[in-house]
């Protein structure tokens, strides 16, 4: 009996040792653990948008492709030497939502083309506006002086960030000098940008069609 | 028979301490490999080419790794000269003044350079003619202007 209570109590100790160590393993590895995770939440992630791993920035670079799920909300803006106007869209639409093939606005008249007869898809369209130019000049925010240009670009920039709203400018020759200043800025900000020149008196047309798919087609910059 | 199952719940707690020692082995090597290979951050890439179309019209180009700035005329954007030097591939900047995006004849010299980029962005990709990827800019005076656009792009913006 005695032989047998000093060896129960020798297992007993042996027994209590490795529960302590178990004890300190698992609690050292729930400290590592939380370790991790606080690594994980405090370190800095790394900057989706790039194309080479490298630590710092070139002086001048390509701009990194905007990578999403959905291609972000367009705002369309008219720039002429009087400055920058913002495309007001929606009131076209309400225009041609009862079916109606033609509206007019202040800034524009818009014809919309659905033909049927050659559609691949069933919102396939062809939308062109006729500009009022006039109009588009009286109410454009003018971009003579610095500060207006970074206030502009300060805009959509905000646009970008607060909404996902991307902008397209559609630029005149006269204004693309003013646009220069906006267009580095917005690119320095890493903000999606396109835009495509026009001649004055020429229609802007809007197309969907499975062409605007199927080839390589500028994508944001 | 109760010393046995004591040894035997000895046992199996030394398995299981083995287990967690091993666990804390792989998390403070995972730890010891990040301070040892710190990630980079993904950083856009330069340009290759720079092409420049000034007010007036007046055409040029410089290509990464030469401060040599060669001329050009409005022929030479659809006679095969600038298309041979973009064939090597790489990120393109094309800056365009107001003039440049002007119909005068038939076509504006954008229209021609949008022309040279879906012809070098269509073609397939081959080791020895990569691909070409185009950026269109508008070009203004000043800090905005050619000048300083060229000087950035020998600074560093080359690749």
């Amino acid at each position: 009996m005695i032989g047998l209570g000093f060896r129960a109590r020798q297992a007993g100790g042996a027994a209590d040792s490795d529960i302590g160590m178990l004890d300190i393993s698992a609690n050292a590895l729930a400290v590592l653990i939380l370790a991790t995770m606080l690594v994980l939440t405090v370190a800095s992630p790394p900057t989706p948008r790039g194309e080479v791993r490298s630590d710092d920035r070139p002086e001048l670079f390509y701009p990194s492709p905007l990578d999403v799920a959905v291609v972000p909300q367009s705002a369309y803006w008219i720039v002429t030497d009087a400055g920058m106007t913002l495309l007001d869209l929606d009131a076209i639409a309400v225009g041609l939502v009862d079916g109606a093939a033609v509206a007019a606005t202040a800034q524009a008249e818009a014809t919309l083309t659905m033909d049927r007869r050659g559609y691949r898809d069933l919102n396939d369209h062809r939308m062109s506006l006729n500009l009022e130019w006039g109009a588009l000049r009286d109410t454009a925010l003018p971009i003579t002086t610095t500060q207006e240009a970074i206030d502009l670009s300060t805009l959509v920039t905000d646009a970008f960030v607060n909404t996902g709203q991307v902008p397209t400018f559609v630029v005149t020759p006269a204004g693309t000098e003013a646009f220069s200043a906006i267009y580095w800025d917005l690119r320095a900000q890493q903000v999606p940008t396109r835009w495509v020149p026009i001649e004055e008196r020429t229609p802007l047309v809007f197309t969907r069609r499975a062409s605007n798919f199927e080839t390589r087609s500028r994508q944001w910059q | 028979m109760r010393i046995s199952r004591t040894i035997s719940h000895g046992a199996s707690y030394t398995a299981l301490v083995d287990i967690l020692f091993a666990t804390i082995g792989v998390f403070v090597i995972v730890f010891a490999l990040q301070d040892v290979q710190p990630p980079q951050d993904l950083q856009p890439a330069p340009y290759a080419h720079l092409v420049l179309c000034e007010q007036g019209q007046v055409l040029s180009y410089l290509s990464a790794g030469s401060d040599t700035v060669t001329s050009l005329a409005i022929d030479d954007l659809d006679n095969g000269r600038l298309e041979e030097r973009l064939m090597q591939g790489g990120r393109v900047l094309v800056a365009l003044a107001g003039d440049c995006v002007r119909k005068d004849g038939a076509n504006s010299i954008a229209t021609l350079l949008t022309k040279l980029e879906t012809t070098l962005s269509a073609r397939p990709a081959t080791g020895a003619a990569p691909l070409t990827l185009f950026e269109f800019s508008p070009l203004g005076q000043g800090e905005m202007g050619a000048d300083v656009l060229r000087q950035r792009f020998l600074d560093g913006g080359g690749a």
